[in-house]
């Protein structure tokens, strides 16, 4: 039914015409006063909901949009893909974490070995320095050679020759026996730096074995915790956006509550427009028992449309509150899910992302790490081998020093008593040239076992998992690694962006929710413009129902029941059944049948 | 394509919930403010069903329900009565007419669009 501005003279008389006998003008007055009022407030009230309705469409949008977004990102995070990288990384840790505890155990083996071949090196330049003794005292035996022959005027008899020879054969042994020392001290170099540097990879190792079978194992541990909180915040999503559409159901009907009460509100004004007419048109009707039927039965109606109007009222509000509230809660529960470390502003899957970068650096230094410990003792090796050799060209020296001293010896018993002295120095000869042999077995020794260590410790790295693994292992380990910390960090960065899009949206529908509350609450002054309407209506029909003669109200009864086939309205009949039972200020009960659905 | 329906009511707050929560279901909805306009609506686009309120200016629910089912391509149409009268007598008088279902309001979103997809199942 449409509503019109009531126009009071339209009956042909205002409130100073002649009216029928005992009708007030100022009960008139009343009756169109009401009938005005109530119209604006209808028409306000009905623009003022069909506001909030036409922006319904926008907030069930917004709501529903939040919602699938903090949906998608939770799922994104606790979707199969997660699993199954959680499941990759486990693989990874453990692969990792034997990994470098097989380079920690290289690595104190290697250091061990080391340690074994620096003592061999140590005790080298000490036999050494016995060689600078030997040819010293060869470098003598020739010089006092020289001046024996002289002396005994021994000469083209071959003791200038053994001289010449012993001297030479000396400093060759010394040239070599420097260049071996020069080996050494190159070991030694390689030694040390091997040494310091499989002590440092191994300190930093040790701290990172230690981080990946923490760190990485709590990270999977609170990977699998996260990934059970996300799934039960998904399900708290899904149950809020369900709260949503139950409040947005609830805002549905209570506008249609509102549309009932201005129903109810038109009803009255129609049932007022009625008794106006009745007032002011002169007919055969008395119309005081119709005004006193209406200004006693229409507050009634009055009443239970401002209770179901304000009923609406509060329902909208407290629906607003109950949105904004879920959206709130969806956002923070989403915000925790994927915030791992309040304040610092980075995600759970960052840290994480974090952790196994730490991991990729491990691997790669260890892998490094051998690699150089490897070359290192080729280069030893080289060394070594160059050592041999001098050892071997040194023996050489020494076993032609013999036999020039076995020669010498003949020559010296061929001179006789002439010639003793010269035996002698011969002897000398060949003494220390068996000692040259000496030492130079002890060092050939030494070196068989720098070959033998170097060796063993070849064998070691080159068999050690790591270095084994380095080609193929470690790069598939580090290429996954990355691509997981990638993932991480896109998921991370998508959640972030995601959550700070809800936030933005949240903040509109909030501010939304709340100007839609502020249209409704203003609506609340509307159910004390009604409750006055209620009471001057009231106040008509107390007055007119004293003012009555008896069969006036007689006719009052006999109109009631006429009243009471026009209603169309459950809330109508209930009201006038309660005003005929006398408790028409208590009615609030609605329809029972509303909602109701009856399928022919 | 989605299915189309005609909500009749001559409350513009009905038929913006109506349009709101069958739109929100998938379906479009086409909206008429009584049964003469419903009548003329009806004539210009493939409505699938009618969701039509009783009391109404010009046409009433059930004045319209009978013009519609005298057309022969509306004979069988899903009509739902949906309104604040919930008198047996009254729902007599509907079903007799050529009514599919009443609903009395206020409805239920979820109820509602329950309905329109059993009827248009």
């Amino acid at each position: 039914m449409s509503i019109q501005q009531y126009d009071g003279s339209s009956g042909g008389r205002g409130s100073d015409a002649l009216l029928p006998p005992g009708v007030r003008a100022e009960w008139l007055d009343g009756i169109i006063r009401s009938i005005e009022e109530l119209q604006t407030l209808n028409v306000q009230t009905e623009d003022a909901f069909l506001s909030v309705g036409s922006q319904l469409q926008n907030i069930y949008t917004r709501t529903m949009s939040i919602s699938d977004n903090l949906t998608q990102v939770m799922n994104n995070f606790s979707s199969d893909g997660q699993s199954q990288l959680t499941a990759k990384m486990r693989q990874i840790t453990e692969t990792s974490a034997r990994f470098l505890g097989n380079f920690d155990t290289t690595s104190r083996y290697a250091v061990d070995h080391l340690g074994s071949v620096m003592q061999i090196v140590d005790e080298l330049p000490a036999t050494l320095k016995e060689f600078d003794r030997l040819v010293s005292q060869l470098r003598i035996m020739g010089i006092t050679t020289r001046i024996e022959t002289e002396r005994l005027g021994l000469h083209n008899m071959g003791f200038e020759h053994l001289a010449d020879e012993v001297t030479t054969l000396g400093e060759s042994i010394s040239k070599k026996a420097k260049e071996v020392q020069v080996s050494i001290r190159t070991i030694f170099g390689f030694v040390k730096v091997n040494e310091q540097n499989l002590v440092r990879l191994r300190s930093k190792h040790q701290g990172l074995q230690i981080s990946v079978a923490r760190n990485m194992n709590e990270d999977l541990q609170l990977l699998g915790e996260k990934h059970e909180v996300l799934v039960n915040v998904v399900e708290n999503i899904t149950r809020q956006s369900e709260d949503s559409v139950h409040s947005v159901n609830t805002i549905v009907g209570a506008i249609q509550f509102h549309d009932i009460t201005r129903q109810q509100i038109e009803h009255v004004i129609d049932a007022l427009k009625d008794l106006h007419t009745r007032l002011t048109n002169s007919g055969e009707d008395d119309p005081m028992p119709f005004l006193i039927l209406v200004c006693e039965l229409q507050p009634a109606q009055l009443q239970r449309a401002r209770v179901e109007f304000m009923n609406a009222v509060l329902s909208l509000i407290s629906s607003f509150g109950n949105l904004s509230n879920t959206i709130t809660m969806m956002q923070a529960e989403s915000r925790e899910a994927i915030g791992f470390a309040d304040g610092d502003g980075s995600t759970f899957f960052s840290v994480i992302g974090a952790n196994l970068q730490n991991v990729t650096k491990a691997l790669i230094e260890g892998e490094k790490g051998i690699h150089e410990f490897l070359d290192s003792l080729e280069q030893i090796e080289k060394v070594v081998e160059n050592m041999k050799t001098y050892m071997e060209e040194m023996s050489e020296a020494g076993d032609e020093v013999e036999l020039l001293a076995l020669n010498s010896r003949v020559r010296a018993a061929k001179t006789k008593e002439r010639g003793a002295a010269l035996g002698v120095i011969a002897e000398s000869i060949q003494r220390i040239s068996t000692m040259a042999e000496i030492h130079i077995a002890e060092v050939v020794r030494s070196i068989a076992a720098l070959v033998e260590k170097t060796d063993q410790m070849h064998e070691l790295a080159k068999n050690s998992e790591i270095s084994r693994a380095a080609e193929t292992s470690i790069e598939d380990m580090t290429t996954n690694l990355r691509v997981m910390i990638d993932e991480f960090a896109s998921s991370g960065a998508l959640g972030k962006s995601i959550l700070e899009q809800a936030a933005n949206s949240s903040s509109i529908l909030s501010k939304e929710l709340d100007a839609m509350a502020g249209i409704v609450r203003d609506n609340r002054l509307v159910g004390d413009a009604i409750e006055r309407i209620e009471r001057l209506l009231s106040s008509i029909g107390r007055d007119a129902r004293a003012d009555a003669p008896e069969f006036v109200l007689t006719e009052v009864e006999r109109q009631l029941e006429a009243m009471n086939e026009r209603y169309t309205m459950y809330a109508e009949r209930d009201t006038h059944a309660a005003y005929v039972g006398g408790t028409s200020s208590t009615v609030e009960s609605s329809d029972p049948s509303s909602g109701s659905v009856e399928l022919f | 394509m989605p299915k189309v329906i005609l909500s009749v009511d001559d409350s513009r707050s009905i038929r913006q919930m109506v349009s709101f929560t069958l739109t929100q279901a998938g379906y479009q909805v086409l909206e008429a403010v009584d049964g003469k306009d419903a009548l003329t609506k009806l004539a210009g686009a493939g409505v699938d069903m009618v969701i039509t309120d009783l009391n109404m200016p010009n046409m009433n629910g059930i004045e319209l329900i009978r013009e519609v089912r005298k057309q022969t391509k509306f004979k069988f149409i899903p009509i739902i009565m949906l309104t604040t009268e919930s008198q047996d007598a009254t729902k007599q008088e509907g079903k007799a007419a050529g009514a599919t279902g009443w609903i009395v309001k206020p409805f239920n979103a979820t109820q509602l669009v329950d309905v329109v997809k059993k009827v248009l199942r």
